[in-house]
């Protein structure tokens, strides 16, 4: 609201620099205590952030610019049922990437700890399992079968008693 | 930099856990069948707190509970279900040492796992719901007769109670010794020598082995016990909080009311329990006039002063008596100097609810907050005399949620009263008929005083009054429109923050204004009056809109509801509903379409 957009370098893992308005650095948790703790001066410089690609950095920011003025994300860490359907259209088209992208910006929000932006990512990944196979999700994700025969037989058997009826309904 | 790609299985085992997280059971037990790091993940602790079997009732027995909390026990929170037997309960109990909460509500077999292994409670236990048909049918169990001065299990305790059983006495010597707290905390309450029926020992042996209970919730089939379970359930459960009785569906039977006593609620008050909320569902109060098969120690004529009774629970905030048959009015109840100050929502049947009683209540409840009448519909339907509004000149000051089912005469006044400070947060008024209004009163003319007097509202909701007679033909009702004003319109003009807006048998009209606040909007039969163009002008102008409910789709044609769903991309949930075959279309045409025109991140639900 105030006249002031004071920008913050954050100088990404490759070396780039970019300049960001600090309201929508403040979503990062992290890096909001990064900017209490030091001073003006120190910040001149940027803030280096050694996990995070200037591609990956470049998408956060492009997240957070989008959600700058949203409420902060409740703390709700013992919900029963959490939903994965509530995302809107613009988080749904943010989020088709590449698989290996997506990946780093789930382990760029948690190490910013942005966590709007780490829910809206894992729900992804969490629609991305929903409704699969077993044999589909190793697809999806090209992972390695290591059950031998037997052991795959028992963990079928293991988890037959919450396969969904035939017909999966609404 | 090392470049190597990031795979699913590179993610810190915390963020994968975090996005099994939201994976339903059904989901994870495939995830689990991936590969053995799979497997492990998805068998983690941290996933399996709550294991609710519920949806899964059809697969789900003994052998699988017993497997499941084997591998699991650190379960917090334990639904069961299917043909999961008292044996398989008694094992869980016997496993799961941190469980706080047990629902047995939909277990059909679960029948007295607790009498038999009640001791084996898990301390921890604070939530109980317990099953819905399973109580044990009188006849199967002993009585059990208090023991009187002499000690021991007397058997004929001569003028015992009322209803001095009729079984032979031997078998109350047969019962296994109850828990020393039970029999302590009854013979307190009751008296020695009354008589415990075998189905509320059912409930009573669970409560006096979870001496942490801080909620109970006692469904259907209830009835039997509930005047024990009020009267004790304090006693024996110090901590209660929450005690629900009794549920809509009891209603399908009328013969099912459950009964409370006046008696069992001194009880339940003098226990000085920290009960913060009580809800009676289906409940009939009634006084210690001494022919029911209940707790009362004897004779006395009790007027039935139930509310002076419950006054002495201090930290009551939420009181709910729905669909309740009340003794007395509330005049004849509450006592001078009685109050509850911390209550902040009242839910009360409208049967003799007059502006007399509403005034003695707002009286004595300084902080209320909710105020909810609901008409007790298996007494009949025309639950006079209505409240005068203009005779209620003093509201609590909080008061921000109104809810009238049917009483509102005057409700106008109500509006004005409250609007003095604009605090009107939530207004319900159902079953509204124009011609009931003690002098007349049309749709537009009560939006006039909403919109002056309430322009704070954030939820609305309006149903039309309808003869019960006319349920059955209620669309072809709603078509003649049966003088009742039903294709008057509601225009949402001067209502900037409403939220949620349900509307039953009215229509909704366009205006000038965008609802910018709106999240949720149910109309229901309301499709003979409504023209969808303006549903799809709703839907365009309300950025916020999320959710919608249209039932009787089958009166709009494909093209208007393909342009309403078209509108709605925004939408997260959307609810549709057919009259079913016998409407103007088939339902398997409107699937079709819906099958055309739903987005994967719609929770559309036909019906």
């Amino acid at each position: 609201m105030s006249g002031d957009h004071d920008m913050v370098k954050l100088i990404s893992s490759d070396g780039h620099t970019i300049e960001v308005p600090e309201d929508i650095v403040r979503k990062s948790q992290t890096l909001q205590n990064t900017l209490d703790d030091l001073a003006k001066d120190q910040l001149e410089n940027g803030i280096p952030l050694a996990n995070v690609t200037h591609a990956i950095l470049t998408k956060v920011v492009e997240w957070c610019t989008h959600h700058k003025d949203d409420p902060p994300p409740p703390e709700d860490d013992d919900a029963r049922t959490r939903r994965t359907d509530d995302i809107t259209p613009w988080d749904a088209d943010f989020c088709k990437v590449e698989q290996t992208v997506l990946f780093e910006l789930i382990l760029a929000a948690n190490y910013l700890d942005i966590k709007g932006l780490l829910d809206l990512c894992c729900k992804t990944v969490a629609n991305m399992i929903k409704g699969k196979s077993p044999e589909q999700i190793r697809q999806t994700f090209n992972i390695k079968n290591d059950f031998t025969p037997e052991e795959e037989e028992q963990v079928r058997k293991e988890n037959e008693w919450c396969e969904e009826a035939g017909s999966t309904g609404k | 930099m090392p470049k190597e790609p990031r795979t699913f299985d590179s993610l810190p085992v915390e963020l994968v856990l975090y996005a099994f997280s939201l994976l339903d059971r059904a989901t994870l037990g495939r995830a689990a069948q991936v590969a053995r790091k799979w497997h492990a993940l998805a068998n983690d602790g941290s996933l399996w707190r709550v294991l609710d079997l519920v949806p899964f009732a059809a697969r789900v027995d003994d052998s699988v509970l017993v497997r499941l909390v084997s591998a699991h026990p650190a379960i917090r929170i334990l639904r069961v279900a299917g043909s999961v037997t008292d044996a398989g309960v008694a094992f869980a109990l016997g496993r799961l040492t941190g469980l706080v909460e047990l629902d047995m509500g939909a277990a059909a077999r679960v029948f007295r796992a607790f009498n038999a292994y009640g001791p084996q409670l898990p301390l921890s236990l604070t939530e109980i719901v317990l099953p819905d048909v399973a109580y044990p049918r009188p006849g199967r169990m002993p009585r059990l007769v208090l023991a009187d001065e002499a000690g021991g299990a007397s058997s004929s305790a001569a003028g015992a109670a009322p209803s001095a059983s009729s079984e032979p006495s031997s078998q109350a010597s047969q019962l296994s010794p109850r828990p020393g707290r039970l029999a302590e905390a009854m013979v307190e309450a009751l008296g020695r020598g009354a008589v415990v029926a075998p189905e509320a020992l059912f409930v009573l042996d669970i409560l006096a082995s979870a001496p942490r209970l801080r909620r109970l919730v006692v469904r259907r089939e209830a009835f039997e016990c509930g005047d024990w379970v009020v009267a004790l359930a304090p006693r024996l459960c110090p901590k209660l909080e929450v005690l629900e009785l009794g549920d809509e569906f009891l209603g399908e039977a009328i013969e099912g009311l459950f009964s409370v006593s006046v008696a069992a609620l001194r009880a339940l008050a003098a226990a000085r329990p920290p009960l913060r909320e009580l809800v009676l569902t289906f409940c009939k109060v009634f006084g210690d006039s001494g022919d029911r098969r209940q707790l009362t120690g004897g004779g006395g004529d009790d007027d039935g002063s139930y509310l002076d009774a419950l006054s002495g629970l201090e930290a009551l905030e939420v009181l709910r008596l729905r669909q309740t048959d009340v003794l007395s009015p509330v005049s004849r109840q509450l006592g001078l100097g009685s109050s509850f100050d911390a209550l902040r929502v009242l839910e009360v049947p409208a049967g003799q609810l007059t502006e007399r009683e509403v005034n003695i209540l707002f009286g004595a409840m300084p902080v209320l907050e909710e105020f909810v009448v609901s008409a007790v519909w298996f007494l009949g339907t025309d639950p006079d005399p209505w409240i005068d509004w203009r005779k209620v000149p003093r509201l609590p000051p909080k008061l921000h949620t109104v809810a009238l089912d049917y009483s509102f005469g005057f409700v106008e006044h109500l509006l004005t009263n409250l609007g003095a400070r604009h605090q009107l947060r939530s207004l319900a008024l159902k079953r509204f008929h124009m011609g009931r209004h003690p002098v007349g009163f049309s749709i537009r003319e009560l939006l006039d005083y909403i919109v002056r007097d309430a322009p704070g509202l954030e939820r609305l909701h309006l149903s039309v009054w309808r003869e019960p007679a006319d349920l059955s033909t209620y669309d072809a009702n709603l078509l003649a429109g049966p003088g009742v004003g039903l294709k008057l319109g509601l225009v949402l003009d001067g209502l900037p923050v409403l939220r949620e807006l349900k509307l039953d048998g009215f229509a909704l009209s366009h205006s000038n204004c965008a609802p910018h606040a709106l999240v949720s909007v149910e109309l229901r039969h309301c499709t003979y009056v409504q023209s969808l163009l303006e549903v799809a002008w709703l839907v365009g102008v309300a950025p916020q809109l999320r959710r919608l409910v249209l039932t009787h789709v089958e009166a709009f044609s494909e093209l208007e509801l393909g342009m309403v769903l078209g509108i709605g991309r925004r939408l997260t949930s959307l609810e549709l509903s057919c009259m079913g075959p016998q409407g103007s279309r088939g339902l398997a045409a409107w699937r079709a379409l819906a099958a055309r025109v739903m987005r994967s991140n719609w929770n559309a639900n036909w019906s």
